[in-house]
């Protein structure tokens, strides 16, 4: 999938337009936002401060190619610096054994509910959250992931893997879950 | 390459979204040689293909981007002019502010506390839900003081209608207390609580800044280092009501 307004990128930063700037990039900034303090007003107030910064900032940025990378940097940047201000920034490389592979086909992740399969993501580790997300949004290549994140391309790949990892662990759970409810309904 | 560089290499690969580099060509022609590497990457393919859809369905809240467009400025362009103009323009900019400031003097500074307002109000009218119920002030207290919140004091005006319950915000970084209590009629007034750091111009001892906000009017004022502010619908004679200082 292509980047999203692919327009904005033939000219210099000047004369992007601020209106279409936020047209193409709330969203997507916004459910970056949401998969890393997992409150709705925490990520909406991100989001308006991320483009706060780019209302006084982004003149500084020369190429125009790289806004995005530079919104969502930016937005991963703040979202760190809250957290170290909260003092509860503490999570690290899992050391834990490699998760076995699991079994979610497809299929099942289709007729999921949707706030199963986004509980499932955003109760991940960190560290696997916010590179897995952004891949999902599908905006970015892995090169711009390890960009906006500030990691080596080879880490990016290595978190991606055992994020989805976790993800259908998470998943499988959630079903299990769900199958268990629905027959223990059945039989109340 | 064997299977697991293979995989390693096409979990992380989009078609479309990444690039076709040489890695991902040797992964991807492992997949012709290797059926049961193919079906796990079809299945890898589909997996992904149903969480982006799912991720791409998140809504953002009602209202956000209207607020973003209305609170915030293009970047200034910048600009290519000669040392010498940029400095005869600071001139006349610094001596134009200096008559408009003294003209104004000692006016409260509108334009942060208007945005706080505006913003504030927004969250309000959207009818969102309340973190935590109660129709006891105290049990309110005890909530908020649990989840860190803002210290706050509540108006005596204030504290005599029945409370309907509180929300944590957030603005500029800064958690903003808001409690709820019902007027007559089934209106509301609102009491919003926030650190003085989010809103730096305001003044401790200044007279109350009121903002109208559509239909809402707001009365915001600091006491200590914190900044306070009431939204009730009316005009400013019903927030003025509300004041500690009515």
């Amino acid at each position: 999938m292509a980047a999203p307004a692919a327009s904005i990128y033939v000219r210099g930063v000047a004369d992007l337009d601020f209106e279409k700037l936020v047209e193409d990039f709330y969203m997507p900034l916004y459910r970056f936002a949401l998969s890393l303090s997992r409150q709705e007003s925490d990520a909406a107030d991100l989001t308006q401060q991320t483009f706060f910064l780019w209302a006084s900032k982004g003149h500084q940025l020369r190429d125009a190619s790289k806004v995005k990378t530079w919104l969502f940097t930016s937005l991963y940047r703040e979202f760190l610096g809250r957290k170290r201000q909260q003092d509860r920034f503490v999570e690290g490389e899992s050391n834990a054994e490699a998760i076995g592979a699991q079994t979610v086909p497809a299929s099942v992740v289709n007729q999921l509910d949707g706030d199963i399969v986004q509980r499932a993501l955003f109760a991940l580790e960190e560290i696997y959250r916010a590179p897995l997300t952004l891949f999902y949004l599908q905006q970015h290549s892995y090169k711009e992931i390890a960009e906006t994140l500030e990691v080596p391309i080879g880490t990016v790949m290595s978190r991606i893997s055992r994020g989805k990892e976790q993800l259908r662990k998470a998943l499988a759970d959630s079903v299990g879950l769900t199958t268990s409810e629905k027959t223990k309904q059945r039989h109340e | 390459m064997n299977e697991q560089e293979a995989r390693l290499i096409l979990q992380a690969y989009r078609p479309g979204v990444d690039p076709d580099d040489p890695d991902v060509a040797a992964a991807l022609e492992e997949t012709a040689r290797n059926p049961e590497l193919a079906r796990w990457f079809a299945e890898e393919q589909a997996f992904d293909r149903a969480i982006a859809a799912h991720l791409g369905n998140v809504p953002a809240p009602f209202g956000l981007k209207t607020r973003i467009l209305a609170q915030l400025a293009p970047p200034a362009a910048p600009h290519r002019w000669s040392w010498a103009v940029k400095l005869a323009g600071v001139a006349a900019l610094l001596f134009l502010l200096t008559q408009v400031v003294s003209l104004f003097r000692p006016a409260a500074p509108k334009a942060p506390v208007s945005n706080y307002a505006r913003e504030m109000v927004s969250f309000i009218r959207l009818g969102g839900t309340l973190d935590m119920q109660s129709d006891d002030l105290g049990q309110i207290e005890e909530w908020l003081s649990k989840k860190e919140a803002p210290p706050r004091f509540v108006p005596p005006r204030l504290a005599a209608l029945q409370p309907l319950g509180c929300r944590l915000l957030s603005f500029r970084g800064q958690t903003v207390t808001l409690i709820c209590f019902k007027r007559d009629n089934d209106r509301l007034a609102h009491l919003f609580v926030v650190d003085r750091a989010a809103l730096p111009q305001m003044k401790s001892g200044a007279p109350p800044v009121f903002a109208g906000v559509g239909d809402w009017m707001t009365a915001s004022w600091v006491e200590n280092d914190r900044v306070y502010m009431i939204a009730v619908q009316g005009d400013r004679a019903a927030v003025q009501h509300y004041l500690p200082s009515a």
